[in-house]
């Protein structure tokens, strides 16, 4: 424990605010009301996008997030504490532009053929028209994955993440088994993505308190909780260019791809959000939006993306 | 017909005479006291595939495992869990051959158990053995003791492999606590750090009647313990498959459909060890035709448990063919696995459920092939399970390098399941040089049946 | 070209230059809760120009969240009296201090630019945080908190089994006092 949080004190914000580059803040004016007692100036300048769109710089200390005394106060285990992160994902505006795949991979710093979201093409009978289907791992809130872990390796936080303590992990891949959406991924040690693990070692990892790159362990996608808990959106959402991951805090009872803000509750009942595989009894934390009236027609893929072994 | 084995074990044996059980002694000894060039050649041989399965896994584990290892994200499970499965299935044997037959009175256990119980004993070790190779990261094997969450069926599956491990050791070496004594006093020319394991391990035996008594009480609670053991250490070990969400795997059916395959894998090993102890050891007197007539009928039963129980798992979903099924059933029946399928129900249930039925066929020989296709049957079944289970997730899987949809073992991977078989055949083979294979005692016990007298076999 | 390019950037310059000249005044925002009855609350945004009321100004409300802003309702121009009405929801989850930001925007006004203003308000609802202590026991929970009856029908059983074999391994040792002597 005393591990991982020396590990998460070693984060360094704001680096990670300027390569997240398009971070989202709201009204950076009031932040002294809400972490009061934290604000000093730190001389560094982060870039941040405002809700109107501008990229500005300002003091990292003016960010909407808890200061890195405040994140290290809490465990890993235990999640970010008031929260309960949520995702939802709008069918109808998927056009498989697969830019939310690599903002994840540059994000964690992994290569293709590894994907923590993957964008598949599904049709759900003959007669039924095909849709692009994001998915990441769904945090489920009853998840067969931490049933089935024999070392409490993966294991479920109070912000609603699923979380795998890569320190723990001994690789028997259970979890794995357990998981019906496939969500999971074992790190094998693929020589490319070992070699190129090591060259960006200084930038692996960016939003994720636990590490995603020790080899012979299980990694997934985490909601980036290090960053979501500093109101940064998830890579996966803010590199979206249709708008189609909406992402938020349902505790708050909103969800923002970046541009558009929503009321969750709203928006599930106007457009009949649904979970994926809703009789598995896993209940899921990422919701879909039915693919009805879409933004695009659909196109068939044309390109094989990971095609190299 | 328990009743007919019975009347016919009392009919068949005579009582003996000190001068027979010398010679029986003379006999079972023979192993022990001298081993021969090709033994000595066997022994080396199977060290030597040990050493390159070691070899292999110190590749395995030094160099990267995406390149050593054909495993991927789908197919995360490879050919290490279903010979884990097969391993676990094996031992079973123990329980079966030695323990159920005890304790049911059918006196042609006496010469088996002892090789059942240590093909149990040597098979559990090596399914440890193949789940260590399976781990991602096995210099973590402790975690589980220190972090160990009694939720998970994987621990489940380590508290009773440990246990049954236990158990099984214990009574393998409880009943041969006589026998020790025996090779301590007739023994000759062996080394003495031999001679003073035998000392130790005959616990000061001197065959008191008070000694019998104990010893035989103990082998009694042993041997009710160890079969809900061997029961519960196969159903979990289902359960790890089981507990999942995959449509594949998820059945109720598939603790008793694991025991029922287990319990045809145990039949049929134990007749190609016989049938191969017999013969090397040149114990024909002691393993005898009869044996081998009495397991060609529990391998004819044994299949039609097995097959009943397939029949459950695998027609009642294909009746339904729902959405979650159809892929998997249909890759199985007509698709890509077909051929491999098809065989193994041919081999592994088929032939030994209705072939054995003609009387000529539960001679030696051809019962011993039949019984040997079961057991590679055995092993691809195990293999079928866990592997096409595999490829047929929820979701598709869709836009992946194409060893990620295909998975065929790699050379290291073969190697080391090949060391695996190796060093559980070398296990058997080093302890039937150092113990005698057929316990003297409970053979020349069960000659003596009817009669009231313990003989004390010096 | 050259003289092409910077007659453009003179002209752009001069109406920029203009266009600041036109935000030369500047305004202001108030905002305010009315109760109109016990369900229903209105959230009146008073636009201000050097203490005069502005009239025809587009307003947007926003709700500060932990993403981004959440709008209330599309713009709504303020009447003769300065004053942008809003129907105020009162079931918006309140933040972790128990308050809701409440920020009011004009963009791009013809007159006035861009400028806002925010009110903090305890109009909402307080998100249940029960499952923060009340973490309960379960199969997926972790080690500490697996179920009582796991944990006794565990040790129950792997007691059981291992006392016997204690017992009949502690046998086996006691065999050497049963010799004939």
């Amino acid at each position: 424990m005393k591990e991982e949080k020396e590990e998460s004190n070693r984060r360094n914000f704001l680096k990670l605010g300027l390569l997240a580059g398009t971070a989202t803040i709201a009204g950076f004016g009031l932040k002294n009301k809400i972490f009061a007692g934290d604000i000093e100036e730190t001389g560094e300048k982060v870039k941040v996008l405002t809700t109107d769109g501008r990229v500005v710089e300002v003091d990292s200390s003016m960010v909407a997030h808890p200061s890195e005394a405040k994140l290290a106060q809490f465990n890993v285990r235990e999640g970010i504490p008031g929260k309960k992160f949520i995702m939802v994902i709008d069918l109808a505006r998927c056009a498989n532009a697969r830019k939310c795949v690599e903002g994840c991979q540059s994000m964690h710093g992994m290569l293709p053929p590894i994907e923590y979201i993957k964008v598949k093409k599904m049709q759900d009978s003959d007669l039924g028209a095909p849709y692009w289907f994001p998915q990441t791992c769904y945090q489920c809130d009853n998840p067969p994955c931490t049933k089935v872990c024999p070392v409490d390796a993966t294991f479920k936080r109070s912000d609603g993440i699923v979380g795998i303590d890569s320190d723990r992990c001994i690789g028997c891949k259970f979890c794995m088994a357990a998981c019906p959406y496939s969500a999971r991924t074992f790190n094998f040690g693929r020589p490319e993505q070992k070699e190129f693990s090591e060259k960006h070692n200084a930038d692996k990892d960016k939003c994720c308190a636990t590490k995603s790159s020790t080899e012979g362990t299980v990694s997934k996608c985490d909601f980036c909780p290090e960053s979501s808990a500093k109101g940064i959106l998830p890579s996966c959402v803010s590199e979206c260019p249709n708008g189609t991951i909406f992402f938020g805090d349902e505790l708050e009872d909103a969800v923002t791809n970046g541009e558009e803000t929503f009321r969750l509750s709203e928006l599930l009942k106007k457009r009949a959000g649904y979970r994926q595989f809703e009789e598995l009894g896993t209940k899921p934390r990422v919701y879909y939006l039915p693919p009805v009236e879409r933004n695009f027609p659909f196109e068939e893929a044309t390109e094989v993306h990971n095609q190299v072994e | 017909m328990s009743e007919k084995i019975i009347n016919e074990e009392k009919t068949t044996y005579e009582t003996f005479t000190q001068e027979e059980y010398m010679v029986m002694k003379g006999d079972l000894l023979r192993p022990v006291q001298h081993i021969g060039k090709w033994g000595k050649i066997w022994i080396g041989f199977l060290i030597a595939v040990c050493l390159a399965g070691v070899y292999a896994y110190y590749i395995q584990e030094t160099k990267s495992k995406y390149v050593t290892v054909s495993l991927r994200d789908y197919t995360m499970w490879g050919v290490y869990i279903s010979n884990f499965v097969f391993f676990v299935a094996l031992s079973l044997i123990g329980v079966l051959m030695s323990a159920v037959l005890k304790l049911t009175h059918f006196e042609w256990y006496r010469p088996l158990s002892r090789i059942a119980e240590v093909i149990a004993v040597a098979a559990i070790m090596l399914a440890g053995v193949s789940i260590v190779a399976a781990m991602g990261r096995p210099d973590r094997l402790h975690y589980l003791l220190l972090h160990g969450r009694i939720q998970s069926p994987i621990v489940w599956d380590i508290i009773v492999i440990l246990t049954y491990v236990t158990t099984s050791i214990i009574l393998l070496f409880i009943p041969m606590i006589p026998s020790m004594s025996t090779c301590k006093n007739h023994l000759t020319g062996k080394p003495k750090w031999q001679m003073k394991m035998y000392d130790i391990l005959s616990f000061g035996w001197e065959g008191t009647p008070a000694q019998w008594k104990s010893l035989k009480k103990s082998v009694k609670i042993l041997t009710v313990l160890v079969i809900p053991l061997g029961v519960s250490i196969h159903t979990v070990t289902a359960w790890l498959f089981a507990t999942t969400l995959r449509s594949e795997w998820d059945s109720t059916n598939f603790g008793a459909y694991f025991v029922s395959g287990a319990f045809l894998l145990g039949v049929a090993g134990m007749i190609v060890a016989i049938s191969v102890i017999r013969k090397t050891y040149k114990l024909e007197n002691y393993l005898t035709p009869m044996h081998f007539d009495k397991l060609g009928r529990a391998l004819v039963m044994m299949s039609f448990i097995y097959i009943y129980f397939n029949i459950n798992e695998y027609l009642v979903p294909a009746y339904k063919m729902s959405g979650l099924h159809a892929n998997h059933l249909i890759n199985l029946f007509v698709g890509e696995e077909a051929l491999f399928y098809w065989s193994v129900v041919l081999f592994g249930m088929v032939i030994p459920a209705t072939l054995p039925l003609i009387p000529a066929v539960r001679k030696p020989l051809p019962l011993t092939i039949i019984a040997f296709g079961v057991v590679i049957a055995a092993w691809f079944k195990r293999y079928l399970i866990v592997i096409p289970g595999l490829a047929h997730p929820y979701l598709p899987i869709q836009d992946v390098p194409a060893s990620w949809k295909h998975y065929t073992p790699s050379l290291i991977e073969m190697t080391i399941v090949a060391a695996t078989f190796a060093a559980m055949l070398l296990i058997v083979t080093i302890f039937s040089r150092f113990f005698p294979i057929i316990s003297v005692w409970e053979v020349a016990e069960g000659k003596l049946e009817g009669k009231d007298e313990i003989i004390n076999y010096k | 070209m050259k003289k092409y390019k910077f007659i453009i950037g003179l002209l752009l310059a001069l109406s920029f230059g203009l266009k600041s000249n036109a935000q030369e005044k500047t305004a202001n925002m108030r905002i305010s809760f009315e109760k109109v009855d016990s369900a229903n609350t209105l959230c009146k945004v008073l636009v201000t120009s050097e203490d005069k009321p502005l009239a025809e100004v587009a307003v947007k409300l926003y709700i500060e969240r932990l993403f981004g802003l959440l709008p209330i309702k599309d713009e709504v121009t303020s009447d003769e009296n300065g004053f942008a009405s809003f129907e105020f929801p009162n079931n918006i989850p309140l933040n972790e201090n128990g308050l809701l930001n409440v920020i009011a925007k004009v963009e791009d006004d013809d007159n006035y630019g861009s400028f806002e203003a925010n009110a903090e308000t305890t109009i909402g609802v307080k998100p249940d945080l029960s499952f923060l202590t009340k973490r309960e026991r379960s199969i997926s929970a972790g080690r500490d908190r697996a179920p009582i009856y796991f944990i006794i029908a565990s040790i129950a059983l792997i007691s059981g089994i291992w006392g016997t074999l204690i017992y009949v391994v502690l046998r086996v040792f006691k065999l050497k006092k049963l010799k004939a002597n």
